[in-house]
């Protein structure tokens, strides 16, 4: 789901951009905090960073001794997504594999669906393999399903998370489009 | 519409609930992972020993063999306070927003925007299924004063069911509070499908 936080960074400026003026030095912490903010792509406490919507405060700056920045303690509000077990999700399948299918859901490209856990359904083989169930729902490439979080998983070294998923429980499955 | 094979399975899995802690665990133990049963039957043994014991043993059972889905719902205890749970359709009007100043923002080439904005964006556009998030959050709003956590009421609205048997179904934390609170929602429910008509 997506979370709304509210972050308390330290900025640094280096020297060389201290110029004088104060309207040169906020473009310059605004720049480097969206920098810092786009680079850091993620963590395991708030999930994926997606945009920073406010810059509620900057505060004082202090002078860092033997390198001569300047770093600004700032407050920010930026929108982020995480997913957490037990909560229900819509994602759209990319890859159908024998003993399970990927899912997207937002940034997390990888959303594991296995066999096991798809009470129901048959693998059905082909050009474009799909999972089928006795009720005639497909689950194959660029369906929609709604699914539960059974797990997660952060990865550190990329930096990005994993998911678990289930249909294990009701109105859970396939969704198609309503008709209108 | 959801897999309608869901329903039969929803007969099974209420009945389960109702029916009370003893046999949602049974029904669990069946198909839960081995250690547990292990642990459980070391606990049932020492129980034997003196009756005073069983009914620990057969609180440590409950609990060592309860549905995962059921007790694993607790965002809100994972998310400190300055965090806060948007609904995908606000989200979509957030980041809608900064898409529209994208244009702008994209001339400065020191202006550098996140990867995962695309798809966050993207997804939250898909998942959005209404076009008034105020409308949404003051319906569903006043269900915090029943009971229902903030991340339980971005979950009811980012999936947009039809009925409060859905919101049961898919939040099982609920299922312990249903007496009490299961009118506001149907309510709320309703409220809601008013929404998805046509203008």
């Amino acid at each position: 789901m997506f979370l709304k936080v509210q972050l308390p960074w330290n900025v640094i400026i280096a020297a060389e951009n201290l110029k004088p003026g104060s309207l040169m030095l906020q473009r310059a912490i605004l720049i480097r905090l969206l920098s810092d903010f786009a680079v850091k792509k993620a963590t395991k406490d708030m999930g994926y960073f997606l945009a920073v919507t406010t810059l509620d405060k900057i505060g004082e700056g202090k002078v860092r001794q033997h390198t001569g920045d300047v770093l600004f303690p700032v407050i920010f509000n930026a929108v982020t997504f995480k997913v957490f077990k037990g909560e229900v999700l819509e994602g759209v399948v990319h890859k159908v594999l024998k003993h399970g299918v990927f899912l997207r859901i937002g940034p997390i490209e990888n959303a594991y669906l296995s066999s096991s856990k798809m009470p129901g359904y048959v693998y059905v083989l082909g050009e474009n393999p799909y999972f089928m169930s006795q009720k005639n729902h497909k689950i194959a490439k660029d369906v929609v399903v709604r699914v539960v979080v059974i797990g997660t998983k952060w990865m550190e070294a990329e930096r990005e998370f994993q998911a678990l998923v289930g249909l294990e429980g009701d109105y859970l499955g396939p969704i198609s489009s309503p008709d209108m | 519409m959801s897999d309608k094979g869901g329903k039969a399975g929803s007969l099974l899995s209420s009945k389960g609930s109702l029916k009370g802690k003893d046999d949602s665990a049974a029904k669990a133990k069946a198909r839960k992972v081995q250690f547990s049963t292990e642990g459980l039957e070391s606990i049932m043994s020492n129980g034997a020993k003196s009756g005073g014991k069983d009914k620990v043993a057969n609180g440590g059972k409950s609990s060592a063999a309860k549905d995962p889905h059921q007790n694993e719902h607790r965002v809100d205890q994972e998310l400190p306070e300055n965090f806060k749970c948007l609904m995908d359709c606000e989200a979509a009007v957030m980041l809608q927003g900064i898409q529209d100043h994208m244009v702008m923002l994209s001339r400065d080439p020191a202006i550098k925007i996140p990867a995962s904005f695309d798809k966050g964006l993207h997804y939250a556009k898909s998942s959005s299924k209404h076009s008034n998030p105020e409308s949404v959050r003051n319906i569903l709003e006043p269900l915090k004063n029943h009971g229902l956590t903030e991340s339980e009421i971005c979950v009811i609205a980012n999936v947009y069911p039809e009925t409060a048997d859905v919101v049961f179904a898919l939040l099982p934390s609920l299922k312990g509070k249903r007496g009490i609170n299961s009118q506001p929602i149907e309510d709320s429910m309703n409220e809601l499908a008013k929404l998805k008509q046509p203008m």
